[in-house]
């Protein structure tokens, strides 16, 4: 067997050149000072339908009144491309009245945007400070990987995701002086080797932020008790965490540890203590996200009016979200997609409003000014009805980008005319181009990150490429 | 394989850096058994060694019993406890009691919002030492740790799981050596650590705790049961709330 050197010579001029680079790191624009908070917040949304969402009804929309998407004699539309606006608007009113509006096309148009039929006017009100991403190559149809791919910008090692999620890496970068960075309010989120610190706290609506700000009931310390075990923990250091430390897990769970004790805020936590009738302060939030039952505050409004919550008054600056579930319906499509589309679009336009109303402490600003947002499902439905009325999975996606380093009222990439298959596009120009690029989720990523200033060198891995045409 | 040898070296430094003096051990009366010197880790822990014949990594480095040279049983990366393991190793370490929320077990609760896999929406489980999960753990910390306390005020000495080496009323003035026996009794009954009764250093930390807890409550009256209590419920939180009883 042949004895190698504990430490080669190779080996060692990797830990002096790791040790040299993250000296010379800390006078870069990726260094310390990079992370550090400046005076605008860099808050993120991101926000996730859950299921697959049938884009012709949102984001990606196509005429109806045309007659290539249209069903001539029970075949198929020569596009390949059914918006089947007629066949939604006959099982849901609202779709109905916007056929209407548009003189049967169903695509509504505000400046250099249209929509489907599915986005109500809460969201179009707010057109011009969005951009959308069309014919996105997913790579996939699977529910968990497109996920998570579009979570983390980097494709799953089989079904387990790759590396950090947006919001981990968004927190990780700003480190954010709030109560608690992140909140996951419903998607998942990944922290692969990030601080403990940028972690999102994971709750599943208001019970959970009144549970996790609040100590438990009747098993406080008395004070000089909780002090005393304060000062122990701050001083601890045995010999058996040090044996535990090589990774570095003791020092991420005293980190965690700390960062618990700020959690317990009782004042802050009576901002989520949400109840009917509303009380005063919680009057105005109510009215914007029109949470009037039960059933609006543990719903996507009551979510909606959570993140907003957390967003404005501190509590948290990146926040994910979960806006909209049951969208994969292989079957019977009309009566619900249109509606959980039209649902998760509404308060997702009430949060942009409420966020746009509130003025950051000091500076002359909303939050919303702050905001950088990314909404997206996990990829599409099939552009063609299958024989159940319903839509399977396709593979090219689009999303909704907004935020201050991004262009507003701007479309960028298409789906094809016919099939709604992905092409390539110039990501200078924003033109089509046969010797560009296909659109990838960590194109998204990059491009999202880069607007806030921020690194994405973590998903070098997968090539990434910033779409300048996106950003301002 | 880099990462292996990085391991066993600062494994090496961390134990080297805190070997323990050994001499003999006096057990006196109902005590700890502490008379197998050199056992840093927990009984049938294996022993920490490299794997595959590094130059500087043969050796055992844990001091475990058996194994040497670079045939051991190489240890595992440290880990967080699962939902489910702690849910299991609470009612052990604090002799049958756990973490209530209301009358519901408090790792049953919470398991959504601590991550537990339902194997339906989450099929495995995010053992992130998260803020969320130490929130939580300090709930049932001071839950369990209540309960503990409060039934060991109606069980024999012998049965008790916080003052099993100790009196009720005893404090650090009135009977230090039983303090530090309990301590130690504590510190293996939480962490699987032995604490030899010359190596005061484990236990300081944990002796300066529980002092300060019971003279926060007595104030400047003469400590009673009661405020003593606080003291045993302050240590054990501290315990449960410790790396060393979530990570392995």
């Amino acid at each position: 067997m042949t004895t190698r050197p504990f430490l080669s010579r190779r080996g060692f001029l990797q830990v002096l050149g790791a040790a040299g680079g993250g000296l010379l790191l800390q006078q870069t624009p990726f260094g310390a000072d990079a992370f550090a908070q400046t005076a605008d917040p860099k808050l993120l949304l991101l926000v996730y339908f859950e299921g697959g969402w049938d884009q012709l009804l949102a984001l990606d929309p196509r005429p109806q009144n045309v007659a290539k998407y249209q069903r001539v004699a029970g075949r198929a539309p020569t596009s390949g491309i059914e918006p089947a606006y007629a066949e939604t608007a006959a099982a849901t009113p609202f779709v109905d009245a916007v056929m209407t509006a548009t003189g049967g096309s169903g695509v509504q148009t505000r400046g250099n945007l249209s929509f489907g039929p599915a986005i109500p006017d809460t969201l179009l009100a707010h057109a011009s400070d969005l951009a959308i991403v069309r014919g996105m190559s997913m790579d996939t149809l699977t529910h968990e990987v497109g996920r998570r791919y579009l979570l983390t910008g980097k494709f799953p090692r089989g079904l387990a995701a790759s590396g950090s999620s947006l919001n981990t890496v968004v927190a990780a970068q700003t480190r954010p002086m709030v109560d608690m960075p992140g909140i996951a309010l419903g998607p998942e989120t990944y922290n692969e080797g990030l601080p403990a610190y940028a972690s999102a706290v994971k709750v599943s609506g208001y019970r959970d932020m009144l549970t996790v700000m609040q100590a438990q009931g009747g098993t406080a310390l008395p004070a000089g008790s909780e002090a005393a075990v304060r000062a122990f923990e701050d001083a601890d250091d045995s010999c058996e965490q040090h044996g535990y430390d090589v990774t570095g897990l003791v020092g991420a769970f005293k980190s965690s540890r700390t960062m618990a004790r700020n959690l317990v805020n009782p004042a802050k936590a009576s901002l989520f203590n949400f109840r009917l009738p509303a009380p005063t302060e919680l009057t105005e939030l109510f009215n914007a996200f029109a949470i009037s039952t039960t059933a609006d505050m543990n719903g996507l409004k009551g979510r909606a009016a959570l993140a907003g919550q957390a967003m404005v008054n501190g509590v948290a600056s990146v926040v994910s979200v979960t806006l909209a579930n049951g969208l994969d319906d292989h079957f019977d499509l009309f009566t619900q997609q249109a509606v959980s589309l039209r649902d998760g679009f509404d308060a997702l336009g009430r949060l942009i409003g409420y966020l746009k109303s509130k003025q950051v402490p000091g500076l002359a600003k909303s939050f919303w000014d702050c905001t950088t947002m990314m909404v997206f499902s996990e990829f599409s439905r099939t552009p063609l009805i299958n024989t159940r009325d319903g839509r399977d999975h396709h593979l090219t996606g689009s999303c909704l980008l907004a935020g201050p380093g991004l262009k507003g009222d701007t479309v960028f990439g298409a789906s094809t005319d016919n099939g709604m298959g992905t092409q390539k596009w110039n990501f200078r120009t924003g033109m089509a181009d046969a010797m560009g690029s296909l659109i990838r989720p960590p194109d998204v990523h990059a491009t999202v990150l880069q607007s806030m200033g921020l690194s994405y060198s973590h998903i070098s891995n997968q090539s990434p490429k910033v779409i300048e045409a996106l950003l301002r | 394989m880099k990462r292996v040898r990085g391991v066993v070296l600062v494994s090496a430094l961390a134990v080297a850096a805190c070997s323990e003096p050994t001499g003999p051990s006096t057990p006196q009366g109902p005590s700890v058994t502490v008379g197998n010197p050199g056992d840093v880790l927990p009984v049938d822990h294996p022993p920490v060694v490299a794997t595959g014949g590094g130059a500087g990594g043969g050796g055992e480095v844990g001091g475990g019993a058996g194994g040497g040279g670079g045939d051991g049983v190489a240890s595992a990366w440290s880990q967080r406890l699962t939902v489910r393991q702690l849910a299991n190793s609470m009612p052990v370490a604090l002799g049958g009691n756990t973490w209530q929320v209301g009358a519901q077990n408090g790792f049953d609760a919470r398991r959504a919002t601590l991550g537990e896999p339902d194997y339906i929406a989450v099929v495995d489980e995010n053992l992130e030492p998260s803020a969320l999960y130490l929130k939580f753990m300090g709930d049932a910390a001071r839950d369990g740790c209540t309960r503990a306390a409060n039934a060991d005020a109606s069980l024999a000495q012998s049965q008790r799981t916080l003052t099993r080496f100790v009196g009720l009323a005893d404090t650090v003035t009135s009977n230090r050596a039983g303090v530090d026996e309990n301590l130690r009794y504590l510190k293996l009954r939480f962490h699987g650590v032995k604490v030899q009764p010359g190596d005061d250093a484990p236990i300081a930390g944990l002796r300066t705790l529980f002092d300060t807890a019971v003279k926060a409550a007595a104030g400047t009256a003469t400590p009673t049961q009661a405020h003593v209590k606080e003291g045993w419920r302050a240590v054990c939180v501290a315990l449960l709330t410790a790396p060393e009883y979530h990570l392995y």
